[in-house]
């Protein structure tokens, strides 16, 4: 691995990351920042539930949860579905970038005519996504912890390190997927759109499941289904089956990405 | 010992249907200076691109300092500087960071990184997206030179350069082929840059070399022009018929121009049936022997000099 493919990478989508990390550390903060005042009055709550229809909860994932909770407040207002749609499209913009992107603009012959194998750039694009992520899921869960300091909200540690590995694997798979895309592309916008597609995709399918019990069983195919972020905030445990799915997925898409990195054509 | 620099067997490459290089056999030697021309799309930064496991062949192999090239071997890299025709850099870094970024790469610090920038009077602390062409382009020579490469490949090095700034380039080159042996791999449709630094040619043509030699035995073997004036009028036509010459013009009334294909000596001699007054033979330049390398084709010549470099 180098890490100077891997500083570079990260110091092209700087802006970016600002950006990224600053909106989600403001919205962690200010998702923890009113929770009191609705946690504090159940009785508006419930009203508010009782004006939705089950399938506008459904549509935001709040089927079933509870509001009143710091898990259900969370995953209702920010972590389900908007969370996921802002870091997915962080690190598939990222990951389109780093291979399809560099060879679209014509900047991947720089670091390839020099000394280093495709292997190494391709693993180390790949540190430089990992380390995007990590960055970008503490500026979510280090926000709820100090926010939740500061206005007297019981945010439990080991339920935020749990949610920052899970968030991590949601990431990466989301991320690996998109890194190898990028590495069959010749176009970082083609990435973008088939990826933001299947997100989208994934997240009607997940919809589509929680409304009607006969198509319940399309709700496995999404990603979003195997993200629970308010039992991981309420009960500190994770499904096995959101270790697995993640887990393979952040795992198996990278290797694709390498090996057919090492492979393809390297012009624009 | 290296015995080749860069050598090709039988090399093809192909875009699905489409025509890339066509079974292309070369080599380079130490010390060479090569030149490979042909017009824009004939396939020399396909070659190239080959050549530094940028694109996998077809079929065929080639070689680096006699190792197969192998897309994922960059062991040989570092000997080598790569200037590309149409110059793609970080737009948002300085020409500072695009030098130390490639020197962390090499994991060695440049050797004639200061020369270079005051030779070429370059501004590194200025970002990429503000740099000219020009400067763009000195920017990739420098990147190129500063670790004193064995092997330059130069890919149009020059293209859509004024001809101050492409003097000043190809002054730094001559002088480290004298200085350090450097070898070159030059491609290029501008012929008189080949002429001026090239020892050995090879012709591209729709993806297949269609001739490979020494820049002197191209040149010898080409067109001269026997031009003489006579002491006495004399008519073109009257030697119209001498063997191996292709044609006559009359320049003045006492002055002919003879193009002579073959048989030098006996054009000449035969020329000189009456007391002349001047006598001039003039070669063709590499230029002319590239049109003819076409024209034998029944082909159309390629595009002129107009700097159009880019992948092919």
């Amino acid at each position: 691995m180098s890490w100077s493919i891997v500083m570079a990478t990260l110091r092209q989508r700087r802006t970016s990351l600002l950006w990224y990390a600053t909106g989600l550390a403001t919205y962690s903060w200010f998702i923890v920042w009113y929770f009191p005042q609705f946690a504090g009055n159940q009785e508006l709550m419930a009203q508010i539930e009782k004006m939705f229809s089950q399938e506008m909860l459904a549509a935001f994932g709040a089927s079933g949860m509870n509001f009143g909770s710091l898990g259900g407040f969370l995953g209702v207002e920010y972590l389900n579905i908007f969370w996921v749609l802002i870091v997915g499209f962080a690190v598939i913009i990222l990951a389109g970038k780093v291979i399809a992107g560099d060879i679209e603009s014509g900047t991947m012959e720089v670091t390839l005519t020099q000394p280093v194998s495709r292997f190494t750039v391709a693993l180390s694009r790949y540190v430089a996504l990992v380390v995007y992520a990590v960055l970008i899921n503490l500026a979510t869960v280090l926000p709820i912890s100090v926010a939740g300091a500061l206005y007297d909200v019981k945010v439990p540690a080991d339920a935020m390190l749990l949610l920052f590995g899970v968030g991590m694997l949601v990431t990466l798979a989301i991320g690996g997927f998109a890194y190898a895309l990028s590495a069959f592309s010749h176009s970082s916008g083609r990435v973008s759109a088939v990826c933001g597609g299947l997100l989208g995709a994934m997240w009607l399918l997940d919809f589509i499941s929680n409304v009607n019990k006969n198509t319940e069983f399309m709700g496995k195919l999404s990603l979003f289904h195997y993200w629970k972020p308010a039992t991981i905030i309420d009960t500190v445990t994770a499904p096995a089956s959101t270790w697995w799915v993640f887990g393979i997925a952040a795992v198996v898409f990278p290797a694709i990405a390498i090996w057919q990195f090492m492979r393809r054509d390297v012009a624009a | 010992m290296t015995e080749t620099v860069v050598r090709c067997e039988q090399l093809t490459r192909r875009y699905g249907k489409s025509r890339g290089v066509e079974d292309l056999t070369f080599e380079v030697r130490p010390g060479q200076v090569f030149g490979f021309l042909g017009p824009n799309g004939a396939g020399k930064t396909t070659t190239i691109r080959c050549l530094l496991g940028l694109l996998p062949a077809t079929s065929g192999k080639s070689f680096l300092f006699d190792r197969e090239v192998k897309l994922n071997d960059a062991s040989d890299r570092g000997r080598i500087g790569y200037v590309p025709g149409d110059v793609a850099l970080y737009p948002a870094e300085t020409g500072q960071w695009m030098i130390d970024y490639v020197s962390s790469l090499r994991g060695t610090r440049p050797k004639s990184e200061a020369e270079l920038i005051e030779r070429l009077s370059f501004d590194p602390t200025r970002k990429v997206k503000e740099l000219s062409k020009g400067n763009r382009q000195k920017l990739a020579l420098i990147v190129a030179l500063m670790h004193d490469p064995e092997l330059l490949m130069l890919d149009e090095p020059t293209s859509g350069l004024d001809p101050i700034i492409q003097q000043v380039i190809f002054d730094i080159i001559a002088e480290r082929i004298a200085r350090d042996g450097t070898t070159v791999f030059l491609s290029s449709h501008i012929l008189s840059e080949v002429e001026r630094v090239c020892d050995r040619v090879g012709v591209i043509r729709e993806g297949r070399l269609v001739a490979e030699e020494s820049t002197a035995e191209i040149i010898a073997k080409a067109i001269r022009t026997v031009r003489v004036t006579y002491d006495e009028p004399v008519r073109a036509e009257a030697y119209a018929a001498i063997p191996g010459v292709e044609s006559v013009t009359q320049v003045d009334e006492r002055t002919v121009a003879a193009k002579v294909l073959s048989n030098l000596d006996g054009a000449v001699h035969a020329l000189l049936d009456h007391p002349i007054h001047d006598l001039q033979v003039t070669h063709a330049s590499l230029e002319e022997i590239f049109f003819q390398y076409y024209a034998a084709n029944g082909e159309a010549p390629p595009a002129p000099s107009t700097d159009e470099g880019g992948a092919s």
